[in-house]
């Protein structure tokens, strides 16, 4: 189910609001529980089980590593074990078709391809059980002995399928005492409704221009810009849009998410652009790859060496195609090279950092976006480095195309104000404006009055698109 | 307002939008077809037990859900609006507004359907008309988009390559004669809301067609019958703000006592369906609509010469103003015909007729209703 759904805003959140706060607080946790099982069972049938053994998985190997903690050998190999399982599940379920197409083009072979989806939210609850088998591992966290509320925290709605990713130590109080009041439940539905607009205001706008470049034969470099500048900004008002909404509604339960965006594109440097761009995925890498495998507190050759193993594991996170892959591994030699060459002098040089950082972002999403291109019958058509070489070369005026086209100008007049609207949007602009007018007094006044009206438009018109659009699934979802 | 009453009423706000909505959605009465939009609208899914572990429950739901959200249409009209006048969207659904003018944009040549219309007509000409010594005239309606795209900034294509695109797939192209319909038209030919040509302006065209077989065009004169106002096709699909306008058919006494057979339903019918006026379509006024076969004949002439039409919804509207210079019409849309028509010998293609093939760019360029089984059939 989408949050972006009439089904979801009009019949599973009601009742689904109506259930919570009706019940006493001891049944709140078993209504997120159902609710949410429910959540993802609507999207996926039988994956359900999976998500709730995996669940079971982490809170059994939780409690057996507790018991254990003593015993550093056997709780290490619990450990170990409980991340072995809980990533065969991730890596059977995402990664198996991707090795075994691989292993036939390196060797010829025929080996034949398992018949399976992808289970909605998999990277995301896996990372999450993850990081409370090693928090409890760590002595970072407390085991939690009850299952409802270990699998509340695994497959709360708000952010089960498309993040933001949740630590346990982050929610660990919270499942057993939260404040419900009209400031948390304001605060929650102001910023669900302000995620929600921006992923059908801005995002999926911005996500007809890219799939009618794709469907399209016209070629221009003014087209390939187009395209790329608005893939950019459909995946960040798409992403962040969600985590918007998940934060909002996690408040509205109580919840108090942490901040998963932090406006990534008035970034000078990549490495400031992975401070600011999906924290919850970087600081989870950070804090369960990077430092165990030892951080920058190394030699160098090792320290470059960590900084191209999570970057790599970054990108095969995202997707199981090469792409995804170059992806990461294009990042990780920008972030070393500013780590050890020229980040300094770009934080000295904003307007020069700030174009350097426009061409990285553009052409590393046309890289995200250049997923291998199959017919209906699964026959590989183009592969994503073809695509990639494809789009890149468009960008750049690769095979005398012209500069400009009349489909080109044709969609840069139909959509430039969306796209000018969510370049402002992508900036701290609005935020500060509004943080300014709360200094003053009329200023303040201005905004409590403004801000239900704003609500009430703003759903409506969102509620205006959902009656005219039809399906229109969240980036995300193949993670 | 103190922050403690901005989150009161902002909670209040949400709640009571979200809540009403909720009741709504149980509450109202479902419907089954859009008017705006022509089309069904989604059920209530079925549930089995297989169905629901498929998800098919789920995704039938969702379009249940989205299909009959209270207040539909008003919401679209309202979305209408906002991307066109908020985000300054140059079209919405691919629709826009120009000169009071809804048109489609469209700038891309689906060469594949062209094809694929042009296999089922090779295919006709093949099997009942090769050795007919027919008289054959092609001829291809442009889109109203085609005469407004340049002026009001959208996206077309070529008319002139894609009319020579098609007409180069038909076998029988060297033996046929042409009708330039685009030089007899302008935007003002067609209705502001609908995607059709009007009947009354489009006597020109009538007249050129049947003098490309040699024949002298017959009409004794009409009388325009104004019944009343309609909102066309373009209206509901569009959700852009427009008004009624008046839909005129042409009638004479010749008209009047022609005898009018749909192939396949017993009663006879008048040459216009005026109670389809009130219906879903005020466009089927003419010839009913889709139909598969209609003969018409033409007491008042008795010259016995007859004429086939091979058409698409625009020939419901042309197809009347043919009727005089012949003693029988034909009028056959295949999108609508099963191949037996041709195996049974359901319609006899008179050695020497007539043949007009008249199908609109909008039918060959998007229309994959035309059925391929014609193309193997024995």
């Amino acid at each position: 189910m989408l949050f972006s759904s009439v089904e979801f805003l009009y019949y599973f959140l009601p009742i689904t609001l109506i259930l919570y706060f009706a019940v006493p607080f001891r049944f709140k946790n078993l209504v997120l529980l159902v609710s949410s099982l429910f959540f993802y069972f609507y999207g996926e049938p039988v994956y359900m089980l999976l998500m709730l053994g995996t669940s079971l998985y982490a809170y059994i190997f939780g409690l057996l590593i507790r018991r254990f903690r003593r015993h550093k050998i056997l709780s290490k190999l619990l450990l170990v074990l409980s991340v072995a399982g809980e990533l065969a599940a991730l890596g059977v379920f995402k990664y198996s078709n991707f090795f075994i197409e691989n292993i036939n083009a390196l060797i010829g072979g025929n080996l034949k391809l398992l018949e399976l989806t992808l289970p909605i939210g998999i990277s995301f609850y896996t990372f999450q059980t993850l990081s409370y088998t090693v928090d409890v591992y760590r002595g970072e966290a407390k085991v939690q002995k009850s299952f409802i509320k270990l699998a509340t925290y695994v497959t709360l709605f708000p952010q089960l399928i498309a993040g933001p990713i949740v630590r346990y130590t982050t929610v660990e109080e919270e499942l057993t005492k939260r404040t419900h009041s009209f400031e948390n439940f304001s605060y929650g539905a102001t910023r669900f409704i302000i995620g929600l607009s921006k992923k059908i205001l801005i995002a999926n706008v911005l996500g007809e221009l890219v799939s009618d470049f794709k469907a399209s034969d016209d070629q221009s470099v003014l087209y390939f810009w187009l395209y790329a500048i608005s893939y950019s900004l459909h995946i960040y008002f798409d992403f962040s849009g969600y985590s918007d909404m998940a934060i909002g509604l996690g408040r509205i339960f109580g919840f108090n998410f942490l901040e998963n965006f932090n406006y990534p594109f008035i970034s000078k440097t990549a490495t400031e652009f992975w401070r600011r761009w999906h924290m919850s995925l970087g600081s989870w890498f950070r804090d369960y790859v990077y430092i165990p495998l030892g951080g920058n507190r190394t030699s160098k050759s090792r320290h470059i060496f960590n900084i191209l193993v999570v970057w790599a594991l970054t990108g095969i996170w995202h997707g199981a195609d090469w792409n995804f892959i170059l992806w990461g591994l294009m990042f990780a030699v920008i972030l070393a090279l500013e780590k050890f060459i020229y980040g300094k002098k770009l934080d000295k040089i904003p307007v020069l950092s700030h174009i350097y950082m426009f061409i990285i972002i553009v052409i590393s999403f046309v890289i995200f976006d250049a997923t291998s291109v199959y017919d209906k019958d699964g026959i590989l058509l183009a592969s994503s480095f073809d695509v990639i070489a494809q789009r890149l070369g468009g960008m750049f005026g690769a095979g005398d195309i012209p500069l400009v086209s009349n489909e080109a100008l044709y969609y840069l007049k139909s959509y430039g104000f969306v796209i000018i609207l969510a370049i402002f949007g992508s900036t701290p602009l609005v935020k500060n404006a509004v943080e300014k007018m709360k200094a003053h007094n009329i200023g303040a006044k201005a905004v409590n009055i403004l801000t239900p009206v704003c609500v009430a438009v703003l759903l409506l018109v969102v509620t205006a698109y959902l009656a005219d659009g039809s399906f229109n699934p969240f980036l995300y979802f193949r993670f | 307002m103190t922050n403690r009453l901005k989150d009161i009423v902002t909670s209040i706000v949400f709640i009571a939008i979200i809540g009403v909505m909720f009741i709504l959605c149980l509450a109202m009465p479902k419907k089954s077809m859009s008017e705006s939009e022509r089309r069904p609208l989604a059920a209530f899914p079925d549930m089995t037990w297989e169905r629901i572990k498929s998800a098919a429950v789920m995704s039938d739901f969702s379009k249940y859900a989205s299909d009959q959200i209270p207040l539909r249409d008003e919401f679209r009209g309202i979305k209408g609006i906002v991307n066109n006048y908020v985000l300054l969207r140059s079209d919405n659904n691919g629709f826009y507004k120009h000169g009071g003018f809804i048109a489609k944009s469209s700038g891309t040549v689906n060469e594949k359907n062209v094809g694929h219309v042009t296999s089922v007509l090779n295919a006709v000409y093949n099997k009942v008309l090769k050795d007919g010594a027919h008289n054959i005239t092609v001829a291809v309606i442009p889109d109203k988009n085609h005469y407004l795209y340049k002026g009001s900034g959208h996206m077309g294509y070529d008319f002139e390559k894609f009319e020579e695109l098609y007409t180069n797939k038909l076998v029988f192209n060297d033996k046929a004669n042409k009708v330039d319909v685009e030089a007899l038209l302008e935007s003002g030919d067609y209705y502001f809301t609908d995607t059709h040509w009007r009947q009354e302006k489009i006597l020109d065209v009538a007249k050129a067609l049947v003098e490309s077989f040699g024949k002298e065009y017959l009409q004794s004169g009409y009388d325009t019958v104004n019944l009343g106002g309609f909102k066309g096709v373009y209206a509901g699909q569009s959700a852009l703000p427009c008004k009624e306008e008046e839909l005129y058919y042409l009638t004479n006494d010749t008209l009047e006592n022609c005898k009018v057979q749909i192939v396949g339903d017993k009663n006879e019918k008048q040459i216009y369906f005026l109670d389809e006026f009130d219906g879903l379509d005020p466009y089927n006024v003419f010839l009913g609509g889709p139909q598969g076969i209609i003969i018409i004949e033409n007491p008042a002439n008795t010259s016995g010469e007859e004429l086939f039409v091979f058409r698409d919804s625009f020939g419901s509207s042309l197809s009347p103003l043919l009727v005089e210079s012949y003693s029988k019409v034909t009028v056959l849309d295949l999108r609508n015909i099963t191949t037996s028509f041709l195996t049974q010998g359901l319609v006899d293609f008179k050695e020497g007729s007539d043949v007009l093939f008249i199908l609109s760019a909008l039918a060959l360029n998007e229309d994959n209703s035309f059925d391929s089984s014609i193309v193997t059939a024995k």
